[in-house]
């Protein structure tokens, strides 16, 4: 079994077959492969938006607004995808609107990954009260609908980017406590923890040191899904207006004042919808890769 | 295979019912939202009022529809004493509620009806006045209760209102949508079985259409009145089909599910022009978008820097940008159609080195302020947002840094109420017609600092005018005193007026008798189908 | 069987109590005055404003309100809507059935489509098929349904005019709502055509909302199948030289069947987070689009009746998820 394998990731050379195991077991799944591939082209994007993006996404040409893209009729070089409402350039909106995006998905993963580990690592090592708290307030979390929960809490906080963020982190805290508790509770059955009680290693020692290497692989795993599963609720919140502001060039809020131009300036909807679509596939394509290289199950499946 | 198949046929089921949906006499409007209930009293909103006043009743006197005229409803006539204090109606006979599943009217229209209508809204103590929450806003808003002094049944056809000061546009007042008259023996009938709640969910009226059934974000259903006093109707059924998107109400109307639409897109309005199944109307709104400065606060109480700030705003661009082209460009609070507005005004011109000079001149650099944009579309302004980036991007260019500050709409409503803006961006559609429901509400002392005056401007030479007018009943008196205290408003510039939007109603070949009501309301009396 | 029923139960409670907490919680904290609101444009007077606060409530201390809610929630009251001032429990049972009727035909659609396909994908594993359709169902998982719903309604209704645009049937079709589900209830009118509308009515939402279950079933079966395709006692029905019909569908399939089951009875979360996006944008009179709308109307008594009764149904079918799967797999139930 593999965890069997993770647990010499204190080895340095282990480490380094653990890695290129991995990499040999990911490099094969080209669907995880493309995904990656199109996830680099997008932070790329985001970080040198200033340099690549043709104009500034807040600059409004007012002699060119609604101009088609360049394909269609009346559309020019000049704007290349088009222009929106009140003439600014949407092909400038989309790529700096990938910032927002991995702001989004990194902030939101960060977040619901510290506060959800934390909390596992609390269930799992001190039973009873604690524990129980803990997990009832998840199960709390998790009988709300996720968006509506995201919702009413945005309603809450005031409709804004960062609200929506952390919104959306606290619909995604329950499934990494959970994931943590689980690993953990296993963990700490195992031969070598009680070792290490014996020889005197604290809670502290014991809580991150021994036992969260050790539930890594579940949590990456969790946490690639959950980076799209951030990008698309921050995109449908911004969709209801709740999320981020115009004229914030987000893509959710951008499809949301696109919507009464559905009939005559399609491209302001199709584009920036197929920009949250391509960039969530990727994510999940590398998800996907990742548990498949990751996970001994699925590993025995394949061979 | 099959399941093609299958998929095909249920396609083509839909197209035949799409056909289908152009039956005779059931005409369907399409509407924007579900009514908040069946009563106009207590509410505000035009949904509602569409889906119960303007259908299912009547009021003293109405507006003739399609204009602000106030012409006799259920009253035929009326006498007004000498000093402006004493109304007498004469009211019509051989009026019949209508008669539905839930009520079978046992009497006709009489005295009764009216004081019951009134008498509910005004009096506290009244068994129906706290039934469905008892919020009369309207009632409350235009201070009927201290206004009214008593309304005396001098017999079962005659009522008279006894007012505590003269109020020159009381006729109009009555006109509105809250004075509809309730029957009072359906009152009586649902107080007996204790059911008193549903008077405003199974309404009975004396209008053109009596209501069948309602199905919340669905469908409202009107059956025409057989014995309406005005003449039975042309069409057998009224439906309004509720959907909240303008794309797709747009869509519903093309393909024949509904004739005729509230509110479309003025993105799609050029698609429909083009549109050979449908002819889209069109009449000037009895609306203003403006600007507010908070004028209490430096540098906003200096009319000159208002003015430089008017001049620096591009306001063809907001009528291309936001209004897509069709709007009118606003330099009056009162909007053209109204009575008493004056052409004469001339608007600030559009111009950036003569507005960075009297800024200058003003003392004023570098000035960081803010523009608050409402959070919600409005016929006067349909997206304030991107008004308020285009104001911010023209201010820009004569050196003043505007932020742009949004809340939702109820923290909106009661912050730039307690004066925290700089700037607001607000509007209003006439509830009467009358041009002190304008200039009163919006710009009077009385309403400054926590009313309706978001300026909080209060001019003595502006609101003596008002008051004067408002104190005479000869129209012509008041059109004067009105044209002179829109010359005081300009001078004094305390909004940006920004654009009267134009109202455009797509209706399908098939209607006709249909009218654009300036008051934003929508009718059905009168339409006929072919 | 029963202890474990009482031990779920146990559970449950204490997070029910938690989630009209939750609920009360949150509406109160929510920036914004709702009788502002109500009063728009126009204003209120202060002394109006603090009658009305008393009227609603507002103004008790804020566990007296807790308090007082809870005891009407034990009768079975949930408030009065204060837009429309009908009881929220009311306006819920009203427009519950569309949801339910909207999120069976998604399921149906999910389970239709995306269980056959990730069968098949299974059994030929590898092919070209299999590829393209874990491409595809990936892509459907990644699909935000509000955007897809709207390209849904570009094409079929607007460029090809073969379905209605919005809502639950022609408008033309009058009939009492019997059951609150409009196929059944079409069905019962007898009228010509009224079942097909409302058929067709249903088509786009159906689908829209359908296609992220039917991404995941499809994975969910194909992985399932894998794992029971390996078993020994497959390869010994096969060695058997049954049909391979036969043992992937009754074999293997049977077996594949739990955790199927699993995912499609855990999906109603999804179903119900998906409906308020999907309802929104088909205007379809569901719970969905209620709790948005009172949400943006700041309708307090909705927003927290709908969130309490939402989850209480998302917990009472996670239990009954959790029951059946206890009674099909013993296992499950002695682990704690």
């Amino acid at each position: 079994m593999s965890t069997e394998t993770l647990n010499y990731s204190r080895d340095r050379s282990a480490l380094a077959v653990v890695l290129s195991d991995f990499w040999h077991e990911f490099k094969q799944n080209h669907g995880a492969l493309a995904g990656l591939v199109v996830m680099g082209l997008v932070v790329l994007m985001a970080v040198f938006a200033d340099v690549i993006a043709p104009h500034s996404p807040i600059e409004q040409y007012r002699t060119a607004m609604l101009v088609p893209p360049v394909w269609q009729d009346g559309g020019s070089w000049e704007f290349i995808l088009g222009t929106d409402s009140v003439g600014r350039d949407l092909l400038s909106r989309l790529i700096h609107g990938s910032r927002y995006s991995l702001y989004i998905g990194l902030i939101v993963i960060f977040i619901s990954l510290t506060v959800g580990v934390m909390l596992g690592l609390l269930a799992a090592f001190f039973k009873g009260f604690v524990e129980n708290l803990i997990m009832r307030a998840m199960d709390i979390i998790l009988a709300f609908p996720s968006l509506l929960l995201a919702l009413a809490l945005v309603a809450i906080l005031g409709p804004s980017l960062e609200n929506a963020m952390v919104a959306i982190a606290v619909v995604l805290i329950p499934h990494f406590v959970r994931i943590t508790r689980a690993q953990a509770i296993a963990e700490l059955g195992k031969d070598y923890v009680a070792a290490s009680q014996t020889m005197g290693a604290g809670v502290g020692r014991l809580m991150f040191i021994n036992v969260l290497p050790n539930c890594m692989a579940p949590l990456i795993v969790q946490a690639t899904l959950s980076f799209s599963t951030a990008i698309l609720d921050a995109a449908a919140l911004g969709f209801l207006g709740m999320g981020a502001q115009p004229p914030t060039p987000e893509w959710g809020s951008m499809l949301a004042v696109a919507r009464e131009f559905i009939l005559t300036a399609s491209w302001l909807v199709t584009l920036p919808g197929l920009a949250i679509l391509i960039t969530v596939l990727s994510i999940n394509l590398i998800g996907d890769g990742l548990r498949d290289a990751l996970d001994p199950k699925m590993k025995r499946g394949k061979a | 295979m099959i399941k093609k198949t299958l998929a095909v046929s249920l396609l083509t089921g839909a197209m035949a019912l799409a056909g289908q949906a152009q039956a005779a006499n059931t005409m369907v409007y399409c509407s924007e939202g579900s009514p908040e209930g069946f009563n106009a009293a207590l509410t505000t909103s035009g949904t509602t009022m569409d889906a119960s006043s303007r259908q299912i009743y009547n009021r003293l006197s109405q507006f003739k529809i399609g204009t602000t005229e106030v012409v006799p409803g259920l009253a035929e006539s009326w006498d007004v004493s000498a000093d402006g204090t004493e109304y007498t109606f004469h009211l019509r006979k051989g009026v019949d509620f209508h008669t539905t599943k839930y009520f079978t009217p046992g009497r006709q229209f009489t005295a009764d009806d009216v004081l019951f209508t009134f008498d509910r809204q005004r009096d506290e103590k009244h068994p129906y006045h706290d039934v469905n929450g008892g919020t009369y806003e309207y009632f409350d808003g235009m201070d009927m209760g201290s206004l009214i002094k008593d309304i005396v049944k001098i017999d079962d056809y005659t009522v008279k209102f006894i007012l505590n000061r003269p109020e020159a546009p009381f006729i109009a007042n009555l006109a509105m949508d809250f004075a509809s008259i309730l029957s009072a023996e359906y009152a009586d009938q649902l107080a007996t079985s204790g059911k008193q709640t549903e008077m405003n969910w199974k309404p009975v009226g004396t209008g053109p259409f009596a209501f069948v059934q309602y199905k919340k974000d669905a469908l409202i259903r009107y059956k025409a009145h057989d014995s309406y006093w005005g003449g039975r109707q042309d069409i057998d059924n009224l439906v309004f089909a509720i959907t909240p998107d303008a794309s797709v109400r747009y869509q519903k109307v093309k393909a024949g599910e509904c004739h005729l639409m509230a509110y479309p897109n003025p993105a799609d309005l050029g698609m429909m022009a083009k549109d050979s199944s449908i002819n889209l109307m069109k009449r000037e709104g009895l609306n203003v978008g403006y600007l507010g400065y908070n004028t209490v606060k430096p540098p906003f109480d200096n009319p000159k820097v208002r003015k430089a700030l008017n001049m620096a705003i591009n306001k063809d661009a907001i009528i291309d940008a936001v209004f897509n082209g069709v709007a009118q460009v606003a330099k009056n609070p009162l909007p053209p159609t109204i009575w008493s507005y004056n052409d004469k005004v001339v608007d600030d011109s559009y111009n950036p080195e003569m507005a960075k000079k009297m800024l200058m001149d003003a003392g004023v650099t570098s000035l960081k302020t803010n523009v608050w944009a409402m959070p919600v579309q409005r016929p006067y302004n349909p997206n304030a947002r991107r008004m308020a980036e285009l104001i911010q991007a023209d201010w820009k260019k004569v050196g003043v840094d505007a932020e742009i500050v949004t809340y939702e709409w109820g923290e909106y409503l009661k912050r730039s109420k307690a004066g925290e803006h700089d700037s607001v961006l607000l509007g209003w559609t006439g509830d009467n017609g009358d041009p002190d429901n304008f200039l009163r509400v919006l710009l009077g002392c009385q309403a400054a600092n926590g009313g309706a005056n978001r300026a909080n401007w209060c001019n003595k030479e502006f609101d003596d005018l008002l008051n004067k007018a408002l104190a005479t009943s000869d129209q012509a008196e008041r059109t004067k005193l009105y044209e002179q205290a829109q010359l005081v408003f300009k001078r004094e510039a305390p909004w940006a007026t920004i654009a009267h939007s134009l109202v455009f109603k797509p209706v399908r070949k098939e209607v006709s008798g249909f009218k654009i009501d300036p008051l934003g309301g929508h009718y059905f009396e009168g339409v006929t189908l072919k | 069987m029963f202890s474990f029923l009482i031990h779920r139960l146990m559970i449950l409670i204490p997070t029910f109590i938690g989630v009209t907490l939750a609920a009360f919680a949150f509406i109160r904290v929510i920036p914004g005055d709702p009788i502002l609101v109500m009063a728009g444009e126009r204003g209120i007077t202060p002394e109006r404003h603090a009658e009305m606060m008393t009227a609603f409530g507002f103004d008790k201390p804020i566990w007296e309100q807790y308090f007082s809610y809870i005891w009407q929630l034990l009768q079975g009251d949930l408030g009065t809507s204060i837009v429309t001032k009908q009881p929220v429990l009311e306006e819920f049972a009203a427009l519950f059935p569309a949801t339910i009727e909207l999120s069976i035909c998604a399921l149906i659609v999910a389970t239709v489509i995306g269980i056959p396909a990730g069968i098949i994908a299974a059994v030929k594993r590898g092919s070209f098929f299999d590829h393209s359709l874990m491409t595809l169902s990936l892509t459907g998982f990644s699909m935000p349904i509000f955007w897809w719903a709207l390209l849904l309604i570009v094409f079929f209704s607007g460029f090809l005019g073969w379905t209605p645009v919005s809502g639950r049937i022609s408008v033309m079709f009058y009939f009492d709502s019997v059951t609150g589900f409009m196929l059944i209830d079409s069905w019962l009118s007898g009228e010509e055509g009224a079942f097909k509308s409302a058929l067709s009515h249903l088509i786009l939402p159906s689908i829209a909302l359908g296609t992220i279950p039917m991404a995941v079933f499809a994975r969910q079966t194909r992985s399932a199948m894998l794992e029971i395709l390996n078993e020994d006692f497959i390869k010994t029905a096969r060695a058997k030289g049954l049909s391979n019909f036969r043992v992937i569908v009754v074999h293997a399939f049977r077996n594949a069947l739990i955790p199927v089951i699993t995912v499609i009875g855990l999906s109603v979360g999804v179903l119900l987070a998906g409906a308020i996006l999907t309802e929104t944008i088909f205007s379809w009179p569901g719970i969905g689009k209620w709790m948005v709308d009172s949400i943006f109307r700041r309708d307090y008594p909705v927003v927290q009746g709908g969130l309490i009764l939402i989850a209480g149904i998302v917990m009472i079918i996670n239990l009954t998820v959790d029951l059946c799967y206890g009674l099909i797999d013993p296992r499950i139930r002695n682990k704690r």
